[in-house]
């Protein structure tokens, strides 16, 4: 076993300020170092998310009341567009795969780098250039983009606000997502360290894999997609226009065949962190290594194959309402196998409870409902009820905030020692956990409820009926809002005063424990020599 | 695009990836394009009759040869001939660049007939040859781009292979940009018969 | 038949009911499961692990049940679908029409409206489409949803078992007053439903100025008898004498038409005797609303009433009528007003006349109004008596104003 990569005289903040660092902002924004840039777009998503979550803080307020008028009928419009953009394109698409994925994969494969450092950097600019023109689409022109996050056709043709420019930023935000999975996938089959078996990757990493093929085989569909919205704007080209001959379902198709594959380009990386945190904590192998990689790769080729469950009430025929719900069905099943395997994993383990299992168990939970719900969304005849209703709402905020978001604020929990080799408090992470469950189901699952009695989504007034779950609704976004802030707080205050790590706080079997935290830039001294799995925990486990 | 690396399948590799995204991209159109086929038969059939086959044809002809000439400016590096490969590809660039002006004339015709997106003239055309012309307008803009990127692109290689960053030990990048133009002609010759011969 | 709707809905809830059983039950184990793990193999309480990492009949178990539990949510979701979809054969027909930001609803004899009247116990068999963008038309009552989609025309049934109203919604987001497109369904009993559409029907003008016995005094071919000829009154002036001899023009419009029916006008016209008896109170309004119509030369048969086709036609959803700022313009106090518009970057005052009006009906962006977006839509199905009788609406509101 030569898993020893510790270097002799690293700094003890390795690569935060690593020896030959000349300091400053250009040693970060210019670094190819696959750490420094995955801390980049951590940076980045994060300011990116508040800046969402606030909007949704504001929607939250407006729809306190109906006849609130806190914000005019316009800006609720704009609001809830901009929010939606954001979240989706900005923050959960890149969210794990561009940070934590950046910053893990090599050192999960045993390898120096990715395998194009500077088309690495590249990306995370691209990143920032979308981010940047979405936010002056915002700023300028006729007013915010008010079309909500999908850009259907023909309103985005004819509203005179800002979509043209935000649907560049899409564009651009596609590229940088295509080609970081484009790099992954490159680096996952060159670079592994001699012994790292394709069986013995992390199943993070291969969750990385199924996503980075979504990303490079579903982004260019929405890139061509949203050129022609662009085109249809400033061109005047026409091929969408019921008007000139165009059909508005076309667009749906091929904004669908790209977002659907989204959400799992958004979940997949989440699962991955999941399965390499349950193991850690029930000290114990993970139960059903291959099922659950495979069951990455099903998702992500089945779930280009279901996109249609998106349009069941457009006007489509019936035939293929059949066949995409009946897909759709087929789909639930990876995700219902990894969820009995996590739940076997914990079986009979020796369980520590810590706050990236706490955070895990909200996932498994709270993407549950989420995913349950999914289901009801499946079924041809249910969706009709719920279609564009808040039922749709209630889903994907489970399955995204509750899914994705509580996947990643574990992934941030479980490697924030390694990252920063420091150890945040905590007691605080997990009361601010407990107090984010609360928030979000206080604010989601009323949304459920008002779905099913009929209240329309993207409205910003609402009848007196629903007055009672959005109220409800609205409180629990100060819980959340709460939870959250502590959260934050918490990790910031971590990072600032909190206690050396060491190298393996959790006691965890994947690579990168064994590198100093912070790791050093060039990651491993010598490339280390791969003889067991990432979870052959040592046969006499870690009291404490 | 694709940097200089030690690991030459992992730059191939890479290559084949991206080249597999703008499939995928030109794909939606393809994808429009059918369905649009399949709605508006006859009026594909009538706008498509006003194309210029022989334009288009000459078009067809310059980039299969330019791809042939890419092809031998690779075998010629290889073979450490570097100023034939120089030649050969600023003659690639050549052809690229005919290909460009031949497809401006053929656009600037369709201009003055007051043929472009959005015209009055086409307004007043049956709503499938509308539809057929946006396609070619979209379709063959979008391929133009490429190839507009393909000329800087082997523009570069060849500064980069007369200063010797490219060189017969290490051609991959040289390599590559031949993959990217053979997939610039490669979708052209399905852009070709879509527009000019389905009459 | 009868019962038809609640079978719909009935399949529809089934499915839920179905699915959410099985999702709760799930859930709860799931959940049940998280927790015991943890505190039962809690490390302090289990020190050493199990050293087990598959289990092949589980593994099958687990990929089993659930694959057999979701073909059964697709069947039932499938089966309620399909109950969603078929329209029975002897369904009545409306057309439903979606526009920025309103709904109209139009039976088998061309009557329209803006609420969906429908009789109980006979399905209705709603053939829907949309004038601009795409709109959604949901009635959660019925758990009936279908999107309006310009140029195409999808289709849904509903049938209702109880009198009521149901809300309809808009669910497709379609611009600023997306929350506001609502409408609903009216259910009568098949006798009232009847009438309703009768009524409709029965309101030929022609009709009722005979019933009513004007044309005893007034001549439709433009001849003199006891009162003035009603042949070409749209658009003319009348010169009205009043009580103390002054002269003054009216336009003869129809909130002008109405007073005079019910002797309300303010004067005689002038080379005519005051003879004509006041109708006040004897004529409902509907009829009386035809007669003007008819009187305004608007359709025959197919009574054009300005108010109604503003509302119909969605202008209401985006002009006021009080003086309030919506999207455009209000109408109120709008007509005979000059405006600024923009005509091609400069700003141009205009007055807003009967011209005016249909060049914004026919291209509303070439001169937009100052200060307001250009997002009104172009009317190009608007016949010229719609037109008119728009133009005739403007007018009785522009003239409001100038009588305060
Ligand atoms: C992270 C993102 C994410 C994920 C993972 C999912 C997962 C799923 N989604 Fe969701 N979805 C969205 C994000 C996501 N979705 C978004 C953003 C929208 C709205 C877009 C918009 O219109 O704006 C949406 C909308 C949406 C619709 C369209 C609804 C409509 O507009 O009418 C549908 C319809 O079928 C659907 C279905 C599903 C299904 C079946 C899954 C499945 O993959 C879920 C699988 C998971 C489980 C099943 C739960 C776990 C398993 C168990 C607990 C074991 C037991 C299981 C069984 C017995 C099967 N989703
Ligand atoms: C990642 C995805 C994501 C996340 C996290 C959220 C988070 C939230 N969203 Fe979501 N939402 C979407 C994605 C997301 N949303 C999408 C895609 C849509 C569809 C848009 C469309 O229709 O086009 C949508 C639509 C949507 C609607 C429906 C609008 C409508 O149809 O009319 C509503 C309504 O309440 C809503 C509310 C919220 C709320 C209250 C939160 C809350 O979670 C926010 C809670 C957070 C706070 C209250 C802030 C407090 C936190 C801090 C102060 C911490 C500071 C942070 C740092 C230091 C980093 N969202
Ligand atoms: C989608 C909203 C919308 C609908 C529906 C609509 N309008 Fe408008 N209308 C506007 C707006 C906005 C303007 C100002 C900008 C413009 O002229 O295009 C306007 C302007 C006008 C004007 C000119 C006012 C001025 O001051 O210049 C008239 C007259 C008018 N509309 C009549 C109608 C009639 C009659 C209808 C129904 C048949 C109708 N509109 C339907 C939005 C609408
Ligand atoms: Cu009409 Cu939303
Ligand atoms: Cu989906």
């Amino acid at each position: 076993m030569s898993l020893t990569g510790i270097k002799a005289g690293a700094s003890p903040r390795g690569f935060l300020s690593s020896p030959q660092d000349a300091g400053g902002l250009r040693s970060w924004i210019f670094s190819t170092d696959h750490k420094r840039i995955g801390l980049l777009y951590l940076a980045c998503i994060l300011t990116l998310f508040a800046a969402g979550v606030a909007l949704g803080l504001i929607m939250r307020l407006k729809l306190i009341t109906p006849g609130n008028d806190l914000l005019a009928p316009q800006t609720y419009n704009a609001v809830f567009t901009v929010h939606g953009v954001i979240m989706i394109f900005l923050v959960v698409i890149p969210s794990i795969p561009a940070s934590f994925g950046n910053i893990l994969l090599p050192l999960h494969i045993g390898a120096e780098d990715v395998s194009f450092p500077r088309l690495n950097l590249f990306s995370w600019w691209l990143y920032l250039t979308g981010a940047v023109v979405a936010l002056v689409s915002i700023f300028t022109g006729s007013g915010a983009p008010d079309t909500g996050w999908t850009f259907y056709v023909p309103f985005s043709e004819r509203t005179t606000t800002n979509v043209s420019v935000a649907v560049m930023a899409v564009f651009i935000l596609g590229f940088s997502s295509i080609l970081t999975g484009l790099n992954f996938i490159t680096t996952i089959h060159q670079l592994r360290a001699p012994g790292m078996t394709w069986r013995r990757l992390s199943l993070f990493v291969w969750s990385l894999y199924a996503t980075a093929w979504v990303q490079v085989l579903a982004t260019p569909i929405l890139g061509i997609t949203v050129l022609l919205v662009f085109a249809e704007r400033v061109l005047n080209l026409g091929l969408f226009d019921p008007g000139r001959g165009g059909d508005p379902l076309l667009y749906q198709h091929l904004f669908w065949i790209y977002s659907h594959p989204a959400v799992y380009i958004m979940i997949l990386p989440a699962m991955g962190v999941i399965s390499d945190i349950i193991p850690v904590f029930a000290r114990k192998r993970i139960f059903g290594y291959n099922m659950i990689a495979f069951s990455s790769l099903t998702i992500a080729s089945v779930g280009s194959l279901v996109w249609a469950h998106h349009m069941f009430t457009s006007g489509m025929s019936d035939l293929a309402v059949l066949v995409f719900s009946f897909l759709t069905f087929i789909v639930a099943v990876p995700s219902a196998i990894k969820i009995f395997n996590w739940l076997s994993t914990l079986y009979k383990g020796s369980i520590i409870v810590e706050p990236p299992l706490l955070f895990t168990l909200g996932f498994i939970w709270m993407f549950s409902v989420g995913g349950l719900t999914g289901l009801i969304q499946g079924a041809a005849g249910a969706d009709i009820h719920v279609h564009d209703t808040y039922f749709i709402v209630a889903h994907f905020h489970y399955v995204i905030f509750g899914g994705t978001g509580l996947g990643m604020f574990a992934a941030m929990h479980f490697w924030f020692p390694k990252i920063f080799g420091r150890m945040y408090n905590r007691r605080t992470a997990a009361a601010a956990f407990w107090i984010i469950l609360l928030g979000m189901n206080v604010l989601y699952f009323p949304m459920f409820i008002l779905g099913l009695m009929g209240m329309p989504r993207r409205y910003y007034d609402y009848p007196a009926q629903f007055a009672q779950g959005q109220l409800i609704s609205t409180v629990g976004s100060w819980i959340l809002a709460m939870g959250l802030a502590l959260m934050f707080y918490n990790l910031y205050a971590g990072v600032r005063r909190g206690a050396a790590a060491g190298p393996n706080p959790w006691g965890a079997a994947t690579l990168e424990w064994t590198l100093p935290s912070p790791p050093p830039s060039g990651n491993f001294a010598e490339i280390p020599e791969v003889e067991k799995g990432p979870y052959d925990f040592a046969p006499d486990p870690r009291h404490d | 695009m694709i940097e200089a690396h030690k690991d030459y399948a992992g730059a191939k590799l890479g290559m084949w990836l991206f080249l597999f995204t703008e499939v995928v991209l030109f794909g939606g159109l393809f994808l429009l394009y059918s369905a649009y086929l399949h709605r508006y038969h006859l009026d594909f059939h009538h706008a498509a009759r006003n194309l210029d086959t022989f334009l288009g044809g000459a078009n067809t002809i310059i980039l299969i040869t330019s791809s042939f000439f890419m092809a031998m400016s690779i075998t010629a590096l290889q073979l450490g001939r570097r100023g034939r490969c120089l030649g050969l590809l600023a003659l690639t660039v050549l052809m690229a660049l005919g290909f460009l002006a031949n497809k401006a004339i053929e656009w600037w015709a369709k201009f003055e007939h007051g043929i472009f997106p959005g015209s009055e003239h086409l307004r007043a055309l049956p709503q499938g040859e509308e539809i057929f012309y946006s396609l070619y307008f979209a379709m063959t803009g979008l391929h133009g781009i490429h190839v507009l990127l393909g000329v800087g692109i082997l523009s570069f290689v060849m500064i980069l292979v007369r200063r010797g960053r490219v060189r017969q030990e290490d051609f991959v990048i040289l390599e590559n940009s031949g993959l990217y133009w053979h997939l610039v002609d490669l979708i052209w010759i399905f852009l070709f018969p879509l527009f000019y011969l389905i009459t | 038949m009868n019962g038809q709707a609640v079978n719909v809905v009935q399949s529809v809830d089934r499915t839920f009911y179905f699915i959410f059983g099985t999702s709760a039950v799930i859930l709860f184990l799931i959940a049940l499961a998280t927790i015991y793990f943890v505190i039962r193999y809690n490390h302090k309480r289990h020190p050493v692990p199990a050293d087990f990492d598959h289990n092949t009949l589980a593994e099958i178990i687990w990929t089993a049940v659930p694959t057999l539990l979701v073909l059964a949510m697709f069947y039932y979701g499938w089966q309620s679908f399909r109950a969603l979809r078929g329209i029975p054969e002897d369904a009545m027909e409306v057309k439903v029409v979606g526009r920025m930001w309103s709904w109209s609803f139009e039976y088998a004899d061309g009557r329209t409206g803006p609420i969906l009247v429908v009789p109980l116990g006979k399905p209705v068999k709603l053939a829907i489409t949309s004038k601009d963008v795409i709109h959604g038309f949901y009635v959660p009552a019925f758990r009936v949803k279908i999107d309006a989609v310009p140029g195409m025309t999808t289709y849904a049934w509903l049938q209702a078992d109880r009198p009521g109203d149901y809300e309809i919604y808009c669910t497709v987001y379609c611009g600023l007053e997306h929350a506001k497109m609502l409408s609903r369904v009216h259910a009568v009993s098949p006798e009232e439903f009847e009438s309703w559409l009768a009524q409709g029907q029965g309101r030929d003008g022609k009709a009722l100025l005979e019933k009513h016995d004007c044309l005893g005094c007034h001549a439709l071919d433009g001849s003199k008898l006891v009162g003035p000829s009603l042949k070409d009154l749209p658009g003319r002036q009348a010169t009205l004498v009043e009580t103390d001899g002054r002269e003054r023009q009216v336009a003869i419009d129809e909130a002008y038409l109405k007073a005079a029916i019910v002797g309300d006008k303010g004067g005689r016209v002038k080379g005519f005797e005051p003879s004509m008896p006041s109708y006040r109170g004897q004529i409902p309004p509907e009829e009386l609303q035809a007669m003007v119509d008819f009187l305004l030369g608007r359709q025959p048969g197919k009574p054009l009433d300005g108010a109604k086709l503003a509302e119909e036609q969605g202008c209401l959803g985006c002009h006021s009528t009080d003086g309030s700022i919506l999207v455009g313009p209000s109408f109120k106090g709008l007509f005979g007003e000059k405006t600024t518009v923009i005509d091609q970057g400069r700003e141009v005052e205009v007055l807003v006349d009967a011209d005016f009006v249909k060049e914004v009906l026919a291209n509303p962006g070439k001169r937009p109004a100052k200060g307001f977006d250009p997002v009104m839509p172009t009317y190009p199905d608007l016949t010229p008596e719609q037109k008119e009788a728009l133009v005739g609406y403007l007018m009785s509101l522009g003239h409001e104003k100038h009588s305060h």
